[in-house]
């Protein structure tokens, strides 16, 4: 079966990743995967309100905004997978009664954009330099209607799957996913071969993360070395 | 809760100081606009606007919908505006601040109630099918003066947006898929644009596009909507100390001559946009 | 010799290469910032350059921010936001802001102390940080009873930058403040928490004195020198 855009079956988009480039945010990332573009701003540790102030770590909150319209229960949905994602991967004890403040803004929606909100935050919360257990990469993939399974899917292929999957994936450990999403109707068979599909693009994804991020740190150390 | 505290005492007295003897903070001319970029596509209505740090983006969209009653053959336009806390820290969403309903309500009388947009080449079939345009400012990061910011990026948005092409057969109407038929531009009939000038210390010392430091000292504000034939469009001025007749005619004639500049560079970058790949 | 190993969050530490040249206690590792140990493995939890002590067995990872988090002994320039019974709160860019004593100045008493407004900057130290309590600062050396230039800064312009370019400005030697200080006049304070003080004899001089060291960010020796050059030429 051919793709619109031409792609491989286990083919993603060409991703891009650019960092730092708002300035009243602690850190900031724009992740691309093809077309689909977020925007991610983040503050932290800051003040933050008595009522969500915890004694023992600091509070994560998730903003997201769609590109078009108002936040809608589906938006807020993908809040809920980002901060639930991150929860367990930011170091929040160490910085106690505080607020680390996620702001996540859609650019362009073609598809696979829960996966790239969790990309940009990864990227965003580095550059903020928020101390976390390990790096964060996620992948979707979509099951067609003939059974074949194809990686990072545009709007329009999602339109068209039986069942949708959204993987995420830490920086070097062999364990399980941080987060799973599967909707509509798969076979245990369909599963574990998303579940492959995707270990093996959070792999390539994390591979360009320490690309991005190397490129970054190099540039600043050369600078500061001299 | 962060809430957003002004400068320190010497940070004002400074930007008063340097005033005094025609200079700014950043180095800037009295008279002059921090550096603009405007970035637009690749899919259209999609426009991201760089006032020296402020950062504004805009998107439009389209829907078929039913025409208001009381106006059959017209169709609709929908601003919404919304200062979120990824442009400044302590921005709430859930409660709008003064200052947004501002900027909002100032960007929907520049773009909406100047009639910049053709409302009745809007409409597919009288009283029954009509476009809705809906054009959605992200307010990306608020370094002063979003208000020129976001119409820039609002006009400039709406003029590189292309909805799908319609053939109306009867009491049918065939909306194209993008593919199938080139989408076409928007009826635009003027490019109404936002010059905004601050004034510090009793009113005397007049700056063109305050940065924030200079928002945060200003005793009074103007904003004047100018097109490209030199007409005006709105005029605000929001409280603070009374300025002179003369202060405003000034202001209107370098304006003008902004409007212009600021024009020119609306129409390069449409025409050097990144063409959509799809 | 610089060591430009990069690494991200999640990064497996192998602290064991320097072990055969240690000094006998080859079982201490020390981690420094940016490191942490997560099960039985030293794991890198902030992306930087990673650098190792060999001799006293350190590893620790640089990298640049720009939220302040206070850690004891730093200078840091603050501006008063309320004050209270016992002294002031100062926001210097951290989570919470920081306590100021009212005593807490060279030669003040009972009687005779500073009464600083809402807005005022100060540069202080800082003597308390730690994470579950509100940090606080003094604005002169307690071991002396001397300012040694801390406490208010009155006229000057204050800007924000990055903790790492702040951290470079600490260094007298550093490129900007060298090609700056040859040529225009000007006295500055820098606090590790990313603000900086500058004040000259005319506000176009301290413009260009800020100017200059926010380019100097992204800039190596050379590429500063050259874009002083050009600042001090548009004069």
């Amino acid at each position: 079966m051919q793709r619109p855009d031409r792609r491989e079956a286990n083919q993603i988009r060409s991703l891009h990743c650019m960092l730092g480039q708002l300035s009243r945010v602690d850190g900031s990332a724009q992740f691309s995967s093809g077309k689909t573009s977020v925007l991610c701003g983040v503050y932290g540790p800051i003040d933050v309100k008595v009522y969500d102030e915890k004694l023992d770590r600091a509070h994560i909150e998730v903003k997201f905004r769609p590109d078009i319209g108002v936040p809608t229960t589906k938006d807020k949905w993908v809040e809920s997978a980002v901060r639930s994602t991150f929860e367990k991967e930011v170091l929040a004890q160490l910085h106690p009664r505080t607020l680390v403040q996620i702001n996540l803004q859609v650019r362009e929606n073609d598809g696979s954009v829960d996966a790239t909100a969790i990309n940009a935050t990864t990227m965003a919360l580095v550059d903020a330099g928020v101390p976390m257990k390990t790096t964060v990469a996620a992948a979707a993939c979509v099951v067609l209607k003939d059974g074949s399974i194809v990686a990072d899917p545009t709007k329009e292929e999602a339109e068209l799957a039986v069942s949708t999957h959204t993987f995420a994936f830490a920086n070097g450990s062999s364990d399980g996913p941080l987060y799973v999403d599967s909707r509509g109707r798969f076979s245990m068979a369909e599963y574990n071969r998303c579940y492959d599909l995707c270990r093996l693009t959070c792999d390539r994804i994390l591979a360009f993360m320490r690309t991005a991020l190397e490129s970054k740190i190099q540039k600043e150390s050369a600078i500061s070395a001299v | 809760m962060v809430v957003e505290i002004g400068p320190s005492n010497i940070e004002s007295q400074f930007a008063l100081d340097a005033l005094r003897q025609g200079i700014r903070v950043d180095g800037r001319g009295i008279y002059d606009y921090r550096t603009l970029k405007i970035a637009c596509g690749p899919t259209p209505g999609l426009v991201e606007v760089q006032l020296g740090e402020t950062r504004v983006l805009a998107r439009v969209s389209c829907e078929v919908s039913r025409p208001f009653p009381d106006r059959p053959t017209e169709g609709i336009v929908q601003f919404n505006a919304e200062l979120s806390s990824m442009a400044a820290p302590g921005f709430d969403s859930g409660r709008p601040s003064t200052q947004e309903v501002a900027v909002a309500r100032m960007i929907e009388r520049t773009v909406k109630q100047s009639r910049a947009i053709d409302a009745e080449a809007l409409c597919i079939l009288a009283g029954d099918k009509v476009w809705a345009v809906r054009v959605d400012l992200h307010f990306l990061s608020h370094s002063g003066n979003l208000i020129d910011a976001a119409s820039i990026a609002a006009i400039t948005a709406l003029k590189h947006f292309k909805r799908p092409d319609v053939t109306v057969d009867g009491e049918e109407a065939i909306i194209h898929d993008p593919r199938d038929r080139n989408p076409v531009p928007l009826s635009i009939h003027h490019t109404p644009i936002c010059v905004t000038f601050g004034f510090l210390g009793d009113g005397e010392l007049m700056v063109v596009d305050p940065s924030l430091l200079e928002e945060q000292v200003q005793v009074s504000s103007f904003t004047i909507t100018l097109n490209a034939h030199r007409e005006i469009c709105a005029l605000s001025k929001a409280g603070g100390v009374p300025l002179d007749q003369e202060q405003i005619d000034r202001c209107t004639q370098l304006a003008l001559t902004k409007v212009e500049e600021l024009n020119e560079k609306i129409s390069e970058a449409i025409k050097s946009a990144v063409p959509d790949t799809n | 010799m610089a060591d430009t190993k990069v690494v991200i969050p999640g990064d497996v530490i192998d602290t064991t290469i320097h072990m055969e040249t240690g000094d006998g206690d080859d079982s201490v590792v020390r981690l420094g910032p940016g490191l942490t140990q997560i099960n039985d493995s030293v794991t890198s939890i902030s992306a930087g350059v990673l650098h190792s002590n060999p001799e006293t067995h350190q590893h620790w990872v640089v990298s640049n921010k720009r939220r302040y988090v206070p850690a004891e002994g730093e200078p840091v320039v603050g501006v008063v936001t309320a004050r209270h019974g016992e002294g002031y709160r100062v926001d210097i860019g951290s989570a919470h802001d920081a306590l100021l004593p009212l005593l807490a100045f060279e030669g003040a008493t009972k009687r005779n102390k500073p009464n600083l407004a809402v807005g005022t900057v100060v540069y202080g130290r800082v003597v308390v940080a730690n994470p579950v309590m509100d940090p606080e600062i003094e604005c002169y050396n307690s071991n002396t009873g001397k300012a040694e230039g801390y406490g208010e800064l009155s006229s000057g312009f204050v800007f924000q930058c990055s903790l790492g370019l702040a951290r470079r400005l600490m260094d007298a030697q550093a490129p900007v403040l060298n090609a700056l200080g040859d040529e225009v006049p000007f006295e500055a304070a820098v606090g590790l928490n990313g603000r900086v003080w500058v004040h000259a004899e005319t506000p176009a001089a301290t413009i260009l004195v800020t100017n200059a060291i926010r380019n100097s960010e992204f800039l190596d020796a050379r590429q500063t020198k050259q874009m002083v050059k050009e600042l001090l030429a548009r004069q």
